[in-house]
């Protein structure tokens, strides 16, 4: 039972950091319908772009800043000089998929370019702390409860905010979006944005677990995507419920009364990715419609 | 003798370069004026009313509105000039609720939300009564409410309604012409197409016969209602309209 | 430096088949394999442990390589008859990777597979059968060339006469409107499964050349990064073109193989080895935004405007 339980609390910690990713990625898929392949090097980019300011001797907290910031220009940037003019020219959404594997590749490349192979840390590892029934090290318990905050302020963004409500609508139906008035490409372009923090932020959650390293989020991505279409691909919540979902099924696979060796909890998430597209595509919160 | 608001000459439209699915159209709608389009299937009235609208590209002709060119002019100049648009299938935002819906009518305008929720929830009570209800889950009656309250947010001076009574069961055909009157008596001039020709022409100040995408009859609606002609085509003589008549 | 020119041209050659499989798969029948890497590693593995572990002898290792890489493309297949494109580039890729860690680390799997060190041994045989039908002058590396390439032709011609026929027309048909060729009666789920299974099947014999090539095998040489450089071969050379996948397969080895050559002193190895990888992410890029159709391609069999 105890193994279980710690078992539980590690999922949750991994579980948080592909829920704040996930977010991001169904976002904008929400509004573009766009499945972004070079999502989970965006994390690697936040982590990294941390990194410089720890390595600096920045305290995390304020090296995240520059960060986020990062983050959220480089991905708006790309949405200015490729997403949208692509879009423009009638480029399908495969189309977009293929680029952005290559952009994936160049991004991912470039950081190992910049900082090579090695691992990096935002600083010392402490101890874990016995909670009782399970330990989790101090940034575990950062991990988490930022993370939630994370993501309870988006939560609150899209439900009580104008521009959190136009998101939604646009998810629901441009066109109708557009009929309405509503200014479809600055919507855009502010939800490209908001996508950008928050990978940035996931990245340095990820992070904090203690290895910054540059396959960092490209390792995570298909955990992401089965986290999103779990919960139902555009749906912000569903996001979450279906990435912690994930994190935890994975650590619990590897219980002893199971004997899933720990190589292989990947593989039960993308298990479990296949079978929800095969039997339910629309996912926990999705709506049935033409996949 | 009341102004015009939308006047169209000879107009031209089609999805598809090559081929105009409207082909030469004239359309007038005085200020309070109530005008229906009908007309057999395929012949453009749908595509009519999109390409004033800005959503289907306009090959020639012109329109105007409020006596200024708007010839294929962007949807969002038009919304802020003061049309308001239903479309006929998917014209809501089904995982908003009822009062989300509304505020997205009004996204131009913000400030006037609570004055527009108060006017609209009058002439709509039973929006009001499910304000916080997800627009999705709501029968097709209740959302044709909710798609035409959305667009009324911005106290449009022209209502384009795509077939307003498309799918709905008599009795909801009966409540949606109902508030489509309600509507126009508060004077919203309101340009629609119907398939349900007896009852679009009977409430209408002034109708249009649309065939193969060009005018075919025009006139008041009570005297297109009776003229032997657009009866024996339209009205339920030999062709498809007989299946709609009320 | 001949030596080293017959290497370039041999793993050309291989993933000139590699690029005609997925050609197939995407080019003609316009479905979006992401998880291509896995009939490769399938054809190797089975031939691999079918001849060290049970000693099968070299022929039936290969053919049961090119059935077992077959029944993978059905599998793969299978989530193909329902989903669209962009999911189904996710659940390929997904299946490919699940692929890779069973070979790695699967329960059972891995005895046979030998876990993360992998198999050897088992070419030796296939070099000295070229002795028995008087290629003995040739070296290993020539002789495998030479039968890569004249696979890569066979297969070519296959490909031609097979996209000319009415079943060609059919995949090129669902490429362009699956729906409409459904409407006209046509079994899609079938015609679907077939383009898998002969472009898999395409694919895992490469494996076979490939592992002959290396002489071991490991999992985690089987990586979606090898998926990624064909595509980028198939689209440079030009996706639905027939030379397409042997002249971007030629272009693509040989620049990736001479970045090798910078001195030490400009770029480090490692160094030398990212700015590969990042040319071959801004090469799929390039290609997708600037000339889609490659350089033999042709703008309207393009499978992208859907």
């Amino acid at each position: 039972m105890e193994e279980a339980l710690q078992l539980i609390a590690n999922g949750v910690v991994i579980g948080s950091v592909i829920a704040v990713a996930a977010v991001g990625l169904t976002l904008v898929f929400g509004i573009l319908r766009l499945i972004n392949f070079a999502h989970g090097d965006f994390l690697t980019l936040g982590a990294f772009a941390a990194v410089v300011g720890t390595g600096a001797g920045l305290p995390l907290y304020v090296a995240a800043i520059p960060a986020i910031l990062v983050g959220a220009g480089v991905m708006g940037g790309l949405e200015k000089v490729l997403w949208g003019p692509m879009r423009r020219r009638g480029a399908s959404t495969v189309n977009l998929l293929i680029i952005s594997i290559g952009l994936a590749l160049v991004l991912r490349y470039t950081l190992f370019w910049i900082f090579g192979s090695g691992v990096y840390r935002y600083g010392p590892i402490s101890q874990r702390i016995d909670f009782g029934l399970f330990a989790l090290t101090p940034q575990d318990v950062i991990i988490v409860v930022g993370s939630a905050a994370a993501l309870f302020g988006v939560a609150l963004m899209l439900q009580k905010t104008r521009i959190g409500k136009a998101m939604r609508a646009l998810s629901d139906n441009k066109d109708l979006a557009e009929a309405s008035g509503i200014d479809v490409n600055r919507v855009t372009m502010i939800t490209w944005l908001i996508a950008g923090a928050l990978t940035a932020y996931g990245g340095i959650m990820l992070g904090l677990q203690g290895r910054v390293f540059a396959n960092m989020g490209w390792f995570l991505l298909l955990l992401i995507f089965a986290g999103v279409i779990l919960g139902g691909i555009g749906s912000a919540y569903g996001a979450m419920i279906g990435s912690m979902i994930i994190g935890v099924t994975q650590e619990l696979a590897t219980h002893s009364a199971i004997g899933l060796p720990s190589d292989l909890k990947t593989g039960v998430a993308f298990l479990v990715l296949i079978l929800v597209l095969l039997v339910r595509p629309q996912g926990i919160m999705g709506r049935k419609q033409a996949l | 003798m009341a102004d015009v608001l939308l006047e169209a000459r000879d107009l031209r439209a089609g999805y598809v370069p090559e081929v105009d699915i409207v082909r030469g159209c004239d359309l007038d709608v005085a200020e309070g004026d109530l005008v229906s389009v009908i007309g057999p299937n395929g012949a453009g009235k749908s595509t009519l009313i999109k390409s004033l609208f800005g959503l289907v590209p306009v090959r020639g002709g012109t329109v105007r509105f409020k006596d200024e060119d708007v010839t294929g002019a962007p949807t969002h100049r038009l919304v802020a000039a003061g049309i308001g648009y239903v479309p006929q299938t998917e014209n809501v935002f089904p995982t908003l609720t009822v009062e989300e819906n509304l505020e997205m009518g009004a996204y131009l305008r913000p400030r006037i939300l609570e004055d527009r929720y108060e006017e609209l929830f009058e002439w709509f009570p039973i929006l009001a009564e499910r304000r916080k209800q997800r627009a999705g889950t709501m029968s097709g009656g209740q959302r044709q409410l909710v798609a035409l309250a959305r667009a009324l947010m911005l106290q449009p001076s022209l209502l384009l309604l795509d077939e307003p009574s498309a799918g709905l069961s008599p009795a909801n055909v009966d409540v949606i012409f109902e508030r489509i009157q309600l509507i126009n008596s508060k004077g919203v001039a309101i340009l629609m197409v119907e398939q349900n020709a007896r009852r679009a022409l009977a409430m209408s100040d002034r109708g249009y016969v649309l065939e193969m995408g060009q005018n075919r009859f025009t006139g008041p609606g009570k005297e297109l209602l009776n003229d032997p002609k657009v009866i024996d085509l339209y009205l339920g003589g030999r062709a498809s309209g007989g299946a709609q008549s009320a | 430096m001949i030596p080293y020119i017959e290497g370039v041209i041999l793993t050309a050659g291989i993933f000139a088949l590699l690029a005609q499989g997925l050609n197939l798969h995407w080019g003609f029948t316009g479905l979006i394999n992401l998880g291509h890497v896995a009939f490769f590693a399938v054809g190797a593995y089975t031939m691999g442990i079918l001849n060290t572990q049970f000693e099968v002898p070299l022929l039936p290792s290969f053919l049961a390589a090119m059935v077992a890489a077959t029944l993978m493309g059905v599998i793969v297949g299978l989530p193909a008859i329902r989903l669209r494109t962009d999911y189904l580039a996710i659940v390929t890729i997904t299946i490919g990777e699940i692929f890779r860690l069973i070979l790695k680390s699967g329960p059972g799997v891995s005895e046979l597979t030998r876990g993360p060190r992998g198999i050897r041994g088992f070419s030796n045989d296939f070099y000295f059968f070229r002795m028995d039908i008087g290629l003995g002058f040739l070296s290993p590396t020539q002789y495998l060339l030479l039968i890569v390439w004249v696979t890569v032709a066979v297969v070519g011609v296959l490909l031609y006469l097979l996209i000319k026929s009415p079943w060609g027309r059919v995949l090129k048909g669902i490429r362009e409107d699956e729906d409409a060729v459904r409407a006209l009666g046509k079994n899609v789920t079938a015609y679907k499964m077939q383009s898998f299974a002969l472009g898999a099947a395409i694919a895992g014999l490469a494996g076979v050349f490939f592992a002959m090539d290396i002489g071991s095998l490991a999992p985690d040489t089987y990586l979606p990064i090898i998926t990624f450089q064909v595509w980028t071969i198939m689209m440079l050379g030009g996706s639905a073109s027939h030379s397409g996948p042997v002249v971007g397969s030629i272009i693509f080895w040989a620049i990736f193989n001479g970045t090798l050559f910078i001195p030490r002193e400009i770029i480090s190895g490692a160094e030398a080895a990212y700015l590969r990888q990042i040319g071959i992410g801004a090469l799929i890029m390039a290609i997708m935004i600037f000339r889609p159709q490659g350089i033999l391609g042709n703008r309207e069999e393009m499978a992208l405007d859907k």
